[in-house]
């Protein structure tokens, strides 16, 4: 068999596998939900892209822009989540050995692999070009002109869907960044290229910097150039507010030019180093290597650090545990054993909670809610640990035959993630008023709630971390949106979307216990 | 066929050697690779199936050194690891196919002819993950089976199995021994006694015994002993020796020892069955 048909027998098979997973129906779905919220409805007085406080026609040119744009920061970061993790499957399922000892060479293993990612992440990009597409014929001001669309989505788009899914094949095929390890530095990494860009006061006329190559999401590219032909620098893509007295405005000719393409396009070379670090380092599963740096291998000097550090906190958690056996009702045992497990497991989110909590205390008024933020995304860790706890544990069976059985297993994990959330945010939420306490509660309600449920479906719990990052992305991005502000930071959460909470809380707890009856 | 040279295997440094200094010389028929648990077993094979690398010595296949080629051990290479699983979502038929991709193996019909071979071919559009434990084990066999191999290296394939699945795989695994080189490590050894042409018994890392089950047997003639023994007799003063079986029946105990002398009187030689040859064995090797 060739080369070339082996890698499209690798490629099918993979995009089988990840097309057919439950959790792809939730982020397509989630996709589609994104881009209702980027695709803000002017007569609600938010525009997709503003300028000078004026509103640019909804035309094909406007909406693959701003969409696109947005999608590609979105993708640039869930990506990475939602491509990685074949190697954790390999391992678990017992895969491994069978693939290490195939004649397959582990180039075209790896490139296999990478293509299958690229094309499910395609995928999902074709699912923000249809739901853009839908709501062009709902809200557009102007013809669908396809061609624009589908320039636009390939230059804005491939980028960073090639380098995510690069970056998580390194990821998973270098020892060293299996497990949380990749996750927690590819979201420095991320932020770090974020930092670096010069996303704010675009200047007219300014040229577009090889800086910009690190652009991935070339968001930042977008702006420059736009910028340089609209003359202003105050352009904002993503539900802006807009003055309707000012009128429309239309889109500049000439967004795409050569330097602009070529730009984009060199972009995409950034997934060449980690794709070519990828092969030299691949482990091909030996388990010797697999061993250095997995469970069973040493603790890094500085996570042996924080682990002797923090040892008096986990210590006392621990002896806590046979007093929580000695609690009245079964469920309330349950929990409060859950959630003294996760805090002796997992000691540095308690470093991490301190150090919030120290930050909460001493920030100004107005600058609180990024700290309430930074200690979500913490909890986000947590609720996403607890929720695949017995997949990536394989205690789903010993779970079940508990007293309770797995129904009373879910929902003790769910109280247990819920109470840490409340545990960490409520503080913090309660000088904010009723409005912020309810959003929080019925916020972290229902989010443990679909940790839980997507923990179970997919086995993991990497789809609830992308989809939890990328709504903590639009959330405090987008801080006017009521929609978008679940846990009330913001301090925009209103009644109706607490309410909604709660109802999607209940539902997603009863359709999650309903499948492990 | 497949030359096994002083091979040695540690971690840490060397501080822990999990396989011991191993010489072994194979050729087509079934090997036996029997061990308690953490006896090295599941490293020899990995090592043979090219997944883990000796820290010294070699495994030469054919006359080459497959630590250096690994290539040309893979292209003619059956390995059913121990934990063997199948990707949720995937029907047998779609598995073998990517099987068939990673092997770099054309025919179709292949496919189908493994799939009747082992019993699957009235399930193979089925989801995988669905089938039960002998369906998958078996699924396993035909994965690696599909480029034809010269060796099978297959880990403990019986465990979890019931027994009718269990026959009908040691039926397989002889069936293919006949032409192949198939090694099998299990530390249940019924599984290997009525298959296996030679034995390869591990311990503690190293090669404690390499012989066909007849010499084994032959070895530990004379050393297991049977009789009965009252209970209050028995629990006075128990036997001397390994003991083999202890069944109670009518205020007796019915013994089986493994003893170099009489363990009590009124014992009697018997004919060992392998599995006590093995334990008397390992018995005299720890004594």
């Amino acid at each position: 068999m060739s080369s070339a048909l082996q890698l499209w027998a690798l490629v099918r098979c993979e995009l089988q596998l990840r097309s057919r997973r439950a959790s792809t129906l939730v982020v397509l779905l989630g996709v589609l939900a994104i881009t209702w919220l980027m695709l803000a409805d002017p007569a609600g007085g938010y525009a997709l892209i503003g300028v000078d406080k004026q509103r640019l026609r909804y035309s094909s040119e406007t909406l693959a822009c701003g969409s696109a744009s947005l999608g590609a920061v979105l993708f640039s970061l869930a990506g990475f989540y939602l491509s990685r993790g074949r190697t954790q499957e390999d391992l678990r399922i017992g895969m491994a050995g069978v693939l290490a000892a195939s004649p397959l060479s582990s180039r075209t293993l790896l490139l296999g692999r990478w293509l299958g990612a690229l094309c499910y992440l395609l995928l999902l990009g074709l699912a923000l070009l249809l739901g853009t597409l839908a709501l062009h014929a709902l809200r557009g001001e102007g013809p669908i002109h396809l061609g624009v669309y589908l320039q636009t989505y390939a230059l804005m788009l491939l980028p960073p869907l090639l380098a995510a899914a690069a970056f998580a094949l390194l990821a998973d095929a270098w020892s060293p960044l299996m497990g949380r390890r990749g996750d927690v530095a590819y979201f420095f990494f991320w932020v770090c290229l974020l930092a670096l860009l010069p996303l704010h006061e675009p200047k007219p006329g300014a040229p577009l910097t090889p800086l910009l190559l690190f652009d991935l999401s070339g968001l930042a590219s977008a702006i420059t150039q736009l910028a340089t032909l609209l003359g202003t620098s105050s352009i904002s893509i993503g539900g802006s507010d807009f003055k309707a007295e000012l009128g429309l405005r239309d889109f500049p000719v000439g967004m795409w030019t050569a330097e602009l393409t070529a730009l984009r396009l060199s972009s995409g070379v950034l997934a060449l180093p980690p794709l070519l670090l990828a092969f030299a380092v691949f482990h091909r599963y030996a388990p010797e290597r697999m061993r250095a740096s997995g469970r069973e291998g040493k603790r890094s000097r500085l996570s042996g650090l924080v682990q002797r550090l923090l040892s008096p906190l986990t210590r006392a958690a621990a002896r806590l545990l046979p007093l929580a056996a000695r609690l009245p009702l079964p469920a309330v045992a349950a929990t409060a054993a859950e959630l003294l497990l996760s805090l002796i497991t997992q000691p540095v989110a308690l470093l991490w909670l301190g150090l919030a909590w120290t930050g909460a205390a001493v920030a100004a008024p107005d600058e609180r809610w990024a700290w309430q933020a930074g200690i979500a995304l913490g909890w986000g860790l947590w609720a996403a640990e607890l929720g695949a706890r017995d997949a990536q544990c394989s205690t789903a069976s010993l779970g079940a035959s508990l007293p309770g059985g797995a129904v009373l297993r879910q929902r003790s994990r769910w109280a247990a993630a819920f109470a840490l959330g409340l545990l960490a945010l409520l503080p913090l939420a309660l000088p904010r008023g009723a409005a912020a306490v309810l959003a929080c509660v019925t916020g972290l309600a229902m989010l443990a709630a679909l940790a839980s449920l997507l923990g179970r479906l997919t086995q993991g719990s990497r789809a609830f971390l992308a989809l939890f990052m990328v709504w903590m992305l639009m959330a405090v991005q987008v801080r006017h949106e009521a929609w978008l502000d679940l846990l009330g930071f913001n301090g925009q959460a209103q009644a109706m979307q607490t309410a909604v909470a709660l109802l999607a809380a209940v539902l997603l707890l009863g359709a999650d216990g309903e499948r492990r009856r | 066929m497949l030359n096994i040279e002083h091979l040695t295997k540690s971690f840490d440094g060397g501080k822990t050697c999990v396989v011991d200094d191993i010489n072994l010389n194979l050729t087509p028929g079934v090997l036996g690779l029997i061990g308690h648990n953490g006896a090295g077993k599941t490293t020899l094979m990995q090592m043979i199936a090219t997944l883990a690398k000796p820290s010294s010595g070699r495994i030469l296949f054919d006359g080459v050194d497959i630590a250096k080629k690994p290539e040309a051990m893979r292209r003619r290479l059956g390995y059913l690891p121990q934990d063997f699983g199948v990707y949720a979502n995937l029907t047998a038929l779609e598995l073998l196919q990517y099987f068939a991709a990673l092997k770099g193996v054309r025919d179709p019909a292949r496919i189908r002819r493994l799939l009747e071979q082992v019993n699957l071919h009235e399930q193979a559009n089925r989801i995988a993950s669905s089938f039960s434990g002998g369906m998958r084990q078996r699924l396993g066999i035909a994965q690696a089976l599909l480029n034809e191999p010269d060796v099978l290296v297959v880990d403990e394939p019986t465990a979890g199995l019931d027994p009718e699945e269990r026959l009908r795989f040691r039926q397989l695994l002889a069936e293919i021994g006949h032409t192949r080189l198939v090694i099998v490590s299990t530390h249940i050894v019924s599984d290997v006694e009525n298959m296996a042409e030679s034995l390869a018994i591990m311990n503690r890392g190293r090669l404690s015994a390499y012989a066909t089950p007849a010499e084994l047997l032959a070895r530990a003639a004379g050393r297991v002993w049977a009789g009965s023994l009252a209970v209050q007799d028995y629990e006075r003063e128990p036997p001397q020796g390994q003991l083999l079986q202890k069944q109670r029946s009518a205020g007796c105990v019915q013994l089986r020892v493994a003893h170099d002398q009489q363990p009590f009187r009124g014992a009697q030689l018997v004919l060992p069955r392998l599995e006590e040859a093995l334990m008397a064995l390992r018995y005299a090797v720890a004594a």
